[in-house]
């Protein structure tokens, strides 16, 4: 995998950046004028004509992207109407928040998938298998607002043990984490048990047993490097939904991260913020994606990557 | 290669295609599932029939009413909404918007999905890439921010929902259909068509369908649960269904506020909704096993 | 390989803790803050903005002061900053000010920084909140006799400048004259301590404050959506106090109900048919079962409403009956309606706006019922703040389809002035109606004084009550507050806007 490979791959996502920013910039705009919404009820029509000017919102659509443009490359992502600061500091004191409860869930749902997957694929419809698929299903079925309300309901409520919201220490994450593991748990763990069924038949598992391995190195190192090929696709798929932010559980638990961010920012008519919050969260995707990529061809070098 | 999966797409007499029935039986999860499935075909026969009515009917002596007592009538059964309004009856309005939206929502991602990445597979030039990358934007952003944004600015209506919900899922079927096209478009059978004068959808419908088909139903049936599960979470926030209309989602929603006295209004359709999503996940993970022709044969034993 | 992959990852999700743990939590305190959980953020903190609640709530009296301040028992200004005021001619007012005031950065309160804010507020490019609706549209002036002694002068004569006063909350001079301040200083008894942007607002007592010294030193202010969840807040000793608790949680004998100065209603679109006719209106009245909405959807108690003004307000006529609920009545006005050729089944639309009051959606829906139940045609559609505020407002040049608008009014202000023009005078901003004799009364109204004045608008609203109905009439609220046990605090029908933290003890 080479220099020029990971390059090209830069280039290509920041001509899909460009691309869906031009998007957004449209249809953000199509939501109406944010001019009404921040001038008092009453204020006269010269007042709003002179804030429709400031804000740049009378020139024609293609100048003001490349207005945008130009600040953004300089990092300026323009001011929030709403919090009267810059478009960026709102945006970046919400997506920490964001990544951060994303890679505890990712890596909790992760290991405990690998675990659960691997030793359901040992005795493929044994006990622990169907165990395993039950509890996949049940973590891929259940509506993640409707657990992260029952779990209010028991822990918060009703036995008092957990706070009912908001985020500090680690007594807060403790809903939010497990409400959010949920899903990923359940969909990793069936591509986990999937591919390491198949990988465990395969003929260089056998040739390792006949040797006299010993079974754990047999699943855990030879089986699993394998095996995990999809399950890294997946999760990098999974990461990208979670760097987005699970809205409904940000709502549900006040947590101050980047999808209740974006629907304050709609609901605010905060043109700046979305555009910087979306922005955000497609760079942080792609260098994820570009991640996935590396440590897909870097565990299996069979692999080709150039398409 | 292709026979095992051509039988499954129904292009085989019938005595096969029996089999596919009896496949079904073997699997005891499918089966609960299936019946499920048919319960809530009932429940909506039953809503247009006659529940219909009790699901709008208010009565605020009747708010929250508590379940599992036969006090206020055997529809009251499940308890009563904040409004007093049957939950049997309301569950039962709210299985059509959603299903319906899942439904109509995949049945959109895998139509256009399809013509899309048969397009994009036949004609590899720059349209076939367009279409590509279009596809990956698309599926590189989170849905739900993605719904979220287009349905603010578009308005929350059924319609739009049903658009955003099938665009979002799009792009795996764009993929599957348009890397399958890739592959066979260069075999020899397809020459030999061509030659013989045979038109390019003809080609696509005689050859390529019956080998497309089953991965896309395959994925089609794990969106099903997907979907569903998205169109409660955006009812939830409430850019999905509006009320008075009712949906699984909206209704845990509405119940929200009342989780401390009247726990019914939000557990009922929550369960709903997981009742469900399970049963899709069974059925299109006893599909997946039953078109895998490595898997099939726990189906057969 | 693979178990440097699983290690490191590892190693990635116990610092993810470590740095997320450090990065959330909040500063900390030298004592115990008490917490206050509201509804909402303040999306602004800037003292020309304390016309919205969420931002008075936090400031006014707090942080800011104003020169007077309205009783909440009678609606009669008492003092403040100023200790006396009086009228030396039609248009200007003299207050004189407290002496021995200091605001928060150590400048000196003097007139002239009463001046300062006055123009501040009324600076066209910083847009404050408090400008079109609370200073009106008579723009003010000031003259500075000496450093305590000012002089408040509007264009036209005004006898409501004391009552537009206390809403005027004096920030230093030193704040930025060209945009908003995120850190306002005033010379209330607490100080901004912090705004953790999504988290919460600190604020802590100011040593140099000219009055008494509040008891609690700290306090915190948080937000959460739901009403369950602060409700919650109390129960779990997360918070010490949870405003804004909906009916159906307030089971707690820990629960404070207060009036609110707030009356709900619903307005309708007089200009187009059906209900540019009067009978449609007066159908609508009665067909709504008021008694079966109070201790269901609404609080029990809640207080039927006759007209826009709480009781407490001058311009509220005694003279005006509740609506009866009238089922059969409605239907035979809407009959005769009809037989005139008036389009009655006409679709109309009910715009309602989520979150207004608790439990708003399901009122809207219970009315909806109700109306239906008597025979009109009505579709409830509800949306969010900034979409209901542009059907709220004119120009309703877009409004083709006859609709009615759920909406609700506040006026902890005393005066009748402040709503009566913006929503009934043909060219006030919320007005669906247009009467000549209405606006006549509106106008005298305004420059009279004393009892005048106050029967004057009594008679406007009895007008309106009797040949007009402009609005379904509803319900005149109540805010619930739930106040743990260890806090002595009574919340009074201004505690919607202004939370007053100097009143709170602890026992």
């Amino acid at each position: 995998m080479s220099f020029t490979y990971v390059l090209r791959r830069v280039a290509q996502s920041i001509a899909a950046l460009l691309a869906l920013m031009v998007v957004v910039f449209v249809l953000v705009r199509a939501t109406g004028s944010p001019v009404n919404l921040y001038l008092p009820l009453d204020a006269p029509q010269a007042l709003r004509d002179e804030m429709t000017i400031k804000l740049g919102l009378d020139q024609p659509i293609y100048v003001q992207f490349w207005n945008w443009l130009v600040d953004a490359v300089q990092l300026d992502l323009g001011m929030s109407l709403w919090q009267g600061r810059p478009a960026i500091d709102v945006v970046l004191s919400a997506l920490p928040n964001t990544l951060m409860l994303g890679l505890v869930v990712l890596t909790i749902s992760s290991l405990l998938a690998i675990l659960i997957g691997s030793l359901a694929a040992f005795r493929p419809n044994g006990h622990f298998d169907r165990f395993a698929g039950l509890v996949s299903l049940a973590g891929a079925s259940i509506p993640d607002f409707w657990l992260a309300l029952m779990g209010i309901l028991l822990f918060a409520v009703t036995l008092g043990w957990l706070p009912t919201s908001g985020s500090g220490d680690i007594r807060y994450w403790v809903l939010p984490v497990t409400v959010m593991v949920m899903r990923p748990l359940g969909t990793l763990v069936q591509v986990v048990r999937g591919s390491m069924i198949s990988a465990l038949a395969a003929p260089y598992v056998k040739t390792a047993r006949a040797k006299g391995a010993p079974e754990r190195r047999v699943i855990f190192v030879h089986a699993l490097r394998n095996g995990l090929l999809p399950a890294i696709t997946v999760a990098g798929d999974l990461a990208a939904q979670l760097a987005g932010g699970v809205t409904v559980v940000e709502v549900v638990f006040g947590w101050p991260g980047i999808g209740k961010l974006m629907i304050d920012a709609i609901l605010n008519r905060d043109f700046a913020v979305l555009q910087a919050g979306i922005l955000c969260v497609a760079a942080v995707i792609v260098t994820l994606n570009i991640l996935v990529d590396i440590a897909y061809a870097a565990i299996d070098p069979r692999i080709q990557i150039q398409r | 290669m292709t026979s095992p999966l051509m039988e499954d797409a129904g292009l085989l007499p019938p005595s096969r295609r029996i089999s596919l029935l009896r496949l079904l039986a073997r699997d005891p999860s499918a089966m609960v599932a299936l019946v499920w499935i048919f319960v809530l075909a009932l429940v909506l026969v039953a809503n247009v029939w006659f529940l219909q009515a009790y699901s709008v009917r208010v009565d605020l002596k009747l708010r929250n009413a508590p379940p599992f007592t036969l006090d206020n009538g055997w529809i009251y059964y499940l308890g009563a909404d904040s409004l007093g309004r049957s939950m049997i009856a309301r569950l039962a309005a709210a299985a059509g918007p959603s299903l319906g939206v899942a439904f109509a929502a995949v049945g959109f991602s895998l139509v256009c999905g399809a013509i899309l990445g048969l397009v994009a597979g036949w004609m590899s030039g720059p349209v076939g890439t367009l279409i590509l990358r279009v596809a990956d934007m698309i599926q590189g952003f989170p849905t739900f921010l993605l719904a979220l944004v287009v349905l603010y600015i578009f308005g929350p209506s059924v319609v739009n929902l049903v658009i955003v919900l099938g665009i979002t899922r799009m792009p795996a079927y764009v993929r599957v259909a348009r890397a399958e096209v890739l592959e066979i478009r260069e075999r020899l059978f397809i020459d030999a068509s061509r030659v013989l004068g045979a038109s390019p959808w003809w080609m696509v419908r005689q050859h390529v369908l019956p080998i497309v088909a089953p991965t896309l139903l395959t994925i089609a049936s794990v969106n099903l649960a997907m979907v569903m599960l998205i169109e409660s979470g955006l009812s939830f926030i409430g850019l999905g269904i509006q009320p008075p209309a009712a949906s699984w989602g909206l209704m845990v929603a509405q119940g929200r506020g009342y989780l401390s006295n009247a726990w019914w209004l939000a557990c009922f359709p929550g369960l709903a909704i997981m009742f469900t999503t399970i049963a899709f996940n069974l059925l299109s993970s006893w599909f997946r096993m039953a078109t895998d022709p490595q898997q099939r044969w726990r189906l057969e034993l | 390989m693979k178990r440097l992959y699983v290690k490191a990852l590892r190693v990635l999700a116990m610092s993810a803790f470590a740095v997320g743990g450090l990065n959330l939590v909040g500063g900390a305190f030298a004592a115990d803050p008490l917490v206050i959980v509201v509804s909402e953020e303040p999306s602004s903190l800037d003292p020309c903005d304390t016309n919205t609640s969420a931002t008075s709530r936090i400031l006014r009296n707090n942080v800011t002061e104003t020169l007077v301040n309205v009783d909440p028992t009678d609606g009669s200004i008492v003092a403040n900053l100023a200790t006396e005021w009086s009228q030396v001619s039609p248009t200007t007012w003299r207050f004189k000010l407290h002496s021995g005031v200091t605001f928060q950065d150590g400048t000196p309160f003097t007139a002239s920084a009463v001046a300062k804010a006055l123009a501040r507020a009324q600076l066209e490019p910083l847009a404050c909140a408090i400008r079109g609706s609370k200073l009106g549209t008579n723009p003010f002036t000031s003259n500075v006799v000496d450093d305590l002694t000012i002089e408040i002068t509007g264009e036209r004569p005004d006898p409501a400048i004391p009552y537009r006063m206390a809403i005027l909350d004096i920030g230093s001079p030193a704040t930025s004259d060209t945009e908003r301040t995120r850190t306002p200083i005033g010379t209330g008894p607490y100080k901004l301590a912090a705004w953790n942007q999504g988290q919460d607002v600190t604020l802590t007592a100011y040593d140099g404050y000219w009055g008494d010294k509040p008891q609690v030193t700290d306090v915190r202010f948080v937000w959460r959506g739901e009403s369950s969840v602060r409700a919650a807040m109390v129960d779990t000793g997360e918070a010490s106090l949870a405003f804004g608790i909906a009916p159906q949680d307030a089971t707690s004998s820990l629960d404070k109900t207060y009036l609110n100065s707030e009356a709900t209603f619903i307005r309708l679109d007089t200009r187009l048919a059906p209900l540019d006719d009067i009978r449609v209106r007066r159908a609508a009245n009665l067909a709504i079962d008021r008694d079966a909405l109070i201790g269901t959807v609404f609080s029990k108690d809640v207080q039927k409403s006759t007209q826009l003004n709480v009781p407490s307000i001058v311009g509220h006529s005694p003279n005006i009956e509740p609506w009866p609920y009238d089922p059969e009545q409605a239907m035979t006005l809407l009959a005769e309606a009809k037989a005139d050729g008036v389009p009655v089944d006409a679709e109309i639309v009910l715009h309602g706006r989520l979150g207004l009051y608790p439990n708003s959606t399901e009122s809207l829906e219970a009315i909806q019922a109700m109306l239906q139940a008597v025979g009109f045609n009505v579709r409830v559609q509800m949306m969010e703040v900034k979409t209901w505020l542009e059907h709220l407002l004119k120009p309703f040049d877009d409004e083709t389809q006859p609709n009615m608008l759920q909406s609700q009014s506040d006026n902890a202000l005393g005066d009748s002035v402040f709503t009566i023009a913006p929503k009934f005078r043909s060219d006030g901003n919320q007005a669906t109606i247009s009467d000549p004799k209405l606006d006549a009364m509106i106008d005298k109204a305004a420059t009279l004084t004393g009892d005048e004045r106050r029967r004057t608008y009594e008679e406007a609203y009895e007008y309106m009550a009797e040949e007009i109905v402009p609005y379904i009439d509803l319900f005149y609220m109540v805010g619930i507050v739930r106040v743990a046990e260890n806090v002595d605090y009574t919340p009074d029908v201004q505690a919607n806007n202004e939370i007053k933290l100097r009143s709170i003890k602890l026992r």
